[in-house]
């Protein structure tokens, strides 16, 4: 398996990117959603200072790992897909880019919006990118977390649609994306 | 009785420029801080303190300031935070409302520039603080601006759980940037 893709298969370094943000992807929602249920005190700023830390580092992950996509050849999905399953896995794709940039963004915007700036892993902090604002973290607070939602539904599809390449359609869209596998 | 007037106007302009009293201009001054939460630095400033000035570059020894502090005020531009800091665990500010700067020495330290020994009390504590500041009067109007910044937790802001440096770090830096009118 070489680093870059090739048309018929991911490389090292797709690979690395889809399943380490697969990982933030989780640690994400568990702190997520249980930091906000913490009594206020250090352990909660603690908690959220690290859902912040992860997310900001999935939004960076995000830009490399688009530069990346196109600057390498990606491998041709099955003959065998009619055209509308091609233009929903394509769109399905689109779509969670995107979601990996505009999640990120609307909680650091609304942790500026708080004048609650970012420090990233304590290593550095990033600027605010709004005005302090009630409103706007008003509104970004609802955005956040309901966006949160909108992604797990697009995650259930994109997951649902690997499985059904896989035991149904049987063909090698699933097993092209694992780490180790070695059967192509 | 032109002597008269003459000897009473100098005698006026003599104790005008003795006590050099400054009153502040609330909509130029801002006097606030920056404080550490998760790591990363947020500002923040207390929108109402009074001060009483005297002041005199001439006169460092009979110089003295007092600013009284209306910890309620506090604006770090989120409603949570400012009514967290409020409460007993920091401020405790139905117990002790005000925070009160008081100077003990003023000496002079270079062109423009002066070092107050001072009382800075706040949460009841009361201690000794070393603040260099910079002073430019023009016209009337002098240009104070200053920063000192002080361990939180000596003064007991921050109390149980919040006594560790872990989310909010110690060192806060108070800084001030007053304009005042000659009186
Ligand atoms: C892809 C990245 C991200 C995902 C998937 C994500 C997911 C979530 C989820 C599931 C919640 C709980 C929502 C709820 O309880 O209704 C949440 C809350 C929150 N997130 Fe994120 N997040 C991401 C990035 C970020 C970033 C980068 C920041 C800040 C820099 C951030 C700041 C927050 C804050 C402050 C809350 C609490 C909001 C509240 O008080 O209800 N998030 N996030
Ligand atoms: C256990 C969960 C997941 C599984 C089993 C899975 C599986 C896959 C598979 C098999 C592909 C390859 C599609 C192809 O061959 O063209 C893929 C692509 C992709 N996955 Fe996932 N995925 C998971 C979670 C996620 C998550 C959490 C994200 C992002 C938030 C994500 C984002 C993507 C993207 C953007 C692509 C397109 C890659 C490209 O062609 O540029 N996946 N996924």
């Amino acid at each position: 398996m070489s680093l870059r893709n090739t048309k018929t298969a991911f490389g090292r370094v797709a690979k690395f990117f889809h399943w380490s943000m697969v990982f933030g992807f989780i640690a994400l929602y568990v702190i997520g959603f249980t930091m906000t249920d913490l009594p206020i005190g250090p352990e909660m700023f603690e908690r959220i200072a690290l859902h912040k830390s992860i997310g900001i580092g999935v939004l960076a992950l995000a830009v490399v790992r688009l530069i990346w996509r196109f600057s390498n050849p990606n491998p041709a999905l099955p003959d065998t897909m009619a055209p509308s399953e091609r233009w929903g896995a394509h769109f399905s794709h689109i779509a969670l880019y995107t979601v990996m940039m505009v999640m990120p963004l609307s909680g650091w915007a609304m942790s500026s919006a708080a004048n609650y700036p970012v420090s990233v892993f304590g290593w550095f902090t990033l600027p605010n990118i709004l005005a302090p604002s009630k409103a706007a973290v008003d509104f970004l607070k609802e955005f956040h977390g309901l966006l949160a939602w909108g992604i797990l539904g697009l995650l259930a599809l994109h997951v649902l649609a690997a499985l059904k390449h896989h035991y149904i359609n049987k063909d090698n869209v699933l097993t092209r994306m694992l780490p180790f596998y070695k059967g192509n | 009785m032109l002597r008269l007037f003459t000897f009473l106007t100098t005698l006026l302009m003599a104790t005008q420029v003795m006590a050099a009293d400054w009153s502040v201009r609330k909509e130029d001054s801002k006097l606030g801080f920056f404080a550490t939460q998760a790591g990363a630095e947020f500002e923040g400033a207390f929108k109402t303190f009074s001060s009483e000035i005297r002041f005199d570059v001439n006169d460092l020894a009979g110089s003295e300031v007092k600013i009284t502090i209306d910890i309620a005020s506090v604006d770090t531009q989120s409603a949570d935070r400012d009514s967290n800091i409020t409460t007993q665990d920091w401020f405790y500010v139905s117990e002790y409302p005000n925070a009160t700067f008081q100077t003990k020495t003023i000496t002079k330290v270079g062109e423009g520039r002066y070092l107050a020994i001072a009382d800075l009390t706040m949460r009841g504590v009361t201690k000794e603080v070393e603040l260099p500041f910079t002073l430019t009067i023009d016209a009337g109007v002098a240009h104070a601006q200053g920063e000192v910044t002080v361990s939180r937790t000596a003064f007991g802001i921050g109390q149980g759980q919040w006594a560790a440096n872990t989310v909010v770090g110690d060192d806060v830096r108070i800084f001030f940037d007053l304009k005042a009118d000659a009186q």
